[in-house]
């Protein structure tokens, strides 16, 4: 079983927003949170609706501009224009978040067509992809709900943070002791989690691990 | 004892009064529907107990609503179904005139405020989601994770056909722990008008052995509290020097959780 407490969790995003800063990523502290202990960082993505697309180049860390170049990769006839401006992108918000009940990181989201309306809960299973959609839909009441933010206050999709710590120790067997593996447990624990939901992480976030961590246990 | 088990069974027949009318826009009748009353469990959700009143406004409305998901109102806040009743009519209510007036809505479901439930799988899997919670802070999730899934059934089922004997002979071992030690921490939520409610861990002992107590916690996590405010759990104004261990043990909800409600005096 593999918990942080409140503190290392903090500890942990901090650094993690500092190579988000580094590699020109978009994750950012949340402003909006009335409780003064409440930590939240959030990033904002848009993917292609219809198939929910997984960025395809992961070595890169310009995500920003990665859409933009697919579609102009996509486009040569400039009659098509046409077609890419009735493209539909459905607009995600990740949020990362404590669970105190846990004891770890937990993953929330919306996700809004490009109407501005809210996906249904349907609508987020079946985006799934094929890769994670066994391990989803299994069990899909018990992963993947519609709940209520525990810093905001308002409805938020949720991954189920149950399995969490068995999870993470399976991986990292041990303990994270200071900011730098707390920041690999972090990345771990979003390589994990945010894949099912459209959320890729950079290689260049693995690339920054230490090849030995600084704990003696 | 024989007498706080009494309690628990006050507790599970709590009931509030509760009026629904159907809200105008959503009319299409001439003359205003009757409004439908009722005695709502404070124990319950709304999804599970508004069947009939849904039934009731169906043929009142226009068919391009029949299919739609039914949300309510009280005083123009939507009410989010996923807390229990009582909780709500704690805070929306509180009493100060009976029956709680309700509006029952077909159009326009708010979906920034308010979760969506079309079905009772989505109370089932919050209300299991709420006890998993429960029992992560309480026994770190080893007694919820050992049980078998009959057991979740049956806790579920004795809260959806109301019957106390069914729930209870699983939620007794929710709510085991030694007499010197109690739970890890107290599984609570502080609800406050206009913000997210407070999650907090505390134990239910300090360090030294003494009984943690409701003032307590409120000293701690109510930042603003003065005469005439109002600390309110299942309806009733209990006394600050209540060990928390004992409120968690008895006033707490089928979800495990003890909600307390802070309702500040009106201005």
């Amino acid at each position: 079983m593999s918990t942080i407490s409140y503190e290392e969790f903090k500890t942990a995003c901090l650094e993690f927003l500092e190579l988000s800063k580094k590699f020109g990523d978009s994750w950012k502290l949340r402003s909006d949170i009335q409780d003064k202990d409440g930590l939240c960082i959030h990033k904002v993505q848009h993917i292609k609706s219809k198939s929910l697309k997984e960025l395809k180049n992961k070595t890169t860390c310009k995500i920003d501009r990665q859409l933009e170049e697919e579609e102009e990769e996509e486009s040569s006839d400039p009659a098509e224009m046409e077609t890419h401006n009735t493209t539909h992108f459905t607009t995600y918000d990740y949020h990362i978040v404590y669970s105190l009940s846990h004891s770890v990181p937990v993953l929330y989201f919306n996700a809004w067509h490009s109407s501005g309306q809210l996906l249904t809960l349907d609508d987020v299973w079946e985006g799934v992809d094929v890769t994670h959609r066994e391990q989803i839909l299994s069990n899909k009441w018990g992963s993947l709900t519609q709940t209520e933010h525990p810093l905001l206050g308002r409805p938020y999709f949720q991954l189920h943070p149950c399995n969490t710590a068995k999870l993470i120790a399976q991986v990292l067997p041990q303990p994270p002791c200071d900011a730098a593996t707390l920041r690999t447990y972090l990345i771990c624990w979003l390589s994990m989690f945010g894949p099912p939901v459209g959320l890729e992480i950079p290689l260049c976030y693995f690339a920054e691990q230490n090849t030995e961590s600084g704990c003696v246990k | 004892m024989a007498e706080d088990r009494e309690i628990l069974r006050e507790v599970w027949d709590g009931r509030v009064p509760v009026c629904v009318q159907l809200a105008s826009e959503d009319c299409n009748t001439l003359s205003a529907p009757d409004p439908y009353y009722l005695m709502v469990p404070r124990l319950s959700y709304f999804p599970l107990v508004m069947d009939k009143v849904r039934k009731h406004f169906l043929r009142l409305i226009s068919s391009d609503l029949q299919e739609a998901e039914m949300w309510l109102e009280s005083d123009g806040m939507p009410l989010k179904w996923h807390y229990p009743v009582g909780v709500l009519f704690d805070l929306h209510c509180g009493g100060a005139s009976l029956p709680w007036a309700l509006t029952a809505h077909f159009s326009h479901f708010p979906e920034q405020d308010l979760i969506r439930c079309p079905t009772r799988e989505v109370v089932e899997s919050h209300f299991m989601s709420s006890l998993k919670e429960a029992d992560g802070l309480k026994h770190r999730g080893q007694i919820i994770t050992n049980m078998k899934s009959k057991d979740h059934k049956q806790l579920w089922m004795g809260l959806c056909n109301d019957k106390f004997d069914q729930f209870w002979a699983i939620n007794r071992k929710l709510m085991e722990s030694t007499p010197e030690e109690g739970f890890k921490f107290i599984p609570f939520r502080l609800h406050s008008p206009s913000q997210a409610p407070i999650q907090r861990l505390i134990r239910p002992l300090t360090e030294d052995g003494r009984r943690v107590t409701l003032a307590d916690l409120l000293l701690e996590y109510l930042s603003v509290s003065q005469e005439g405010d109002r600390v309110v759990i299942q309806g009733i104004e209990v006394p600050h020097d209540t060990p928390l261990q004992w409120l968690s043990e008895h006033l707490s909800h089928p979800d495990n959780f003890l909600h307390i409600c802070y309702i500040p005096l009106q201005s």
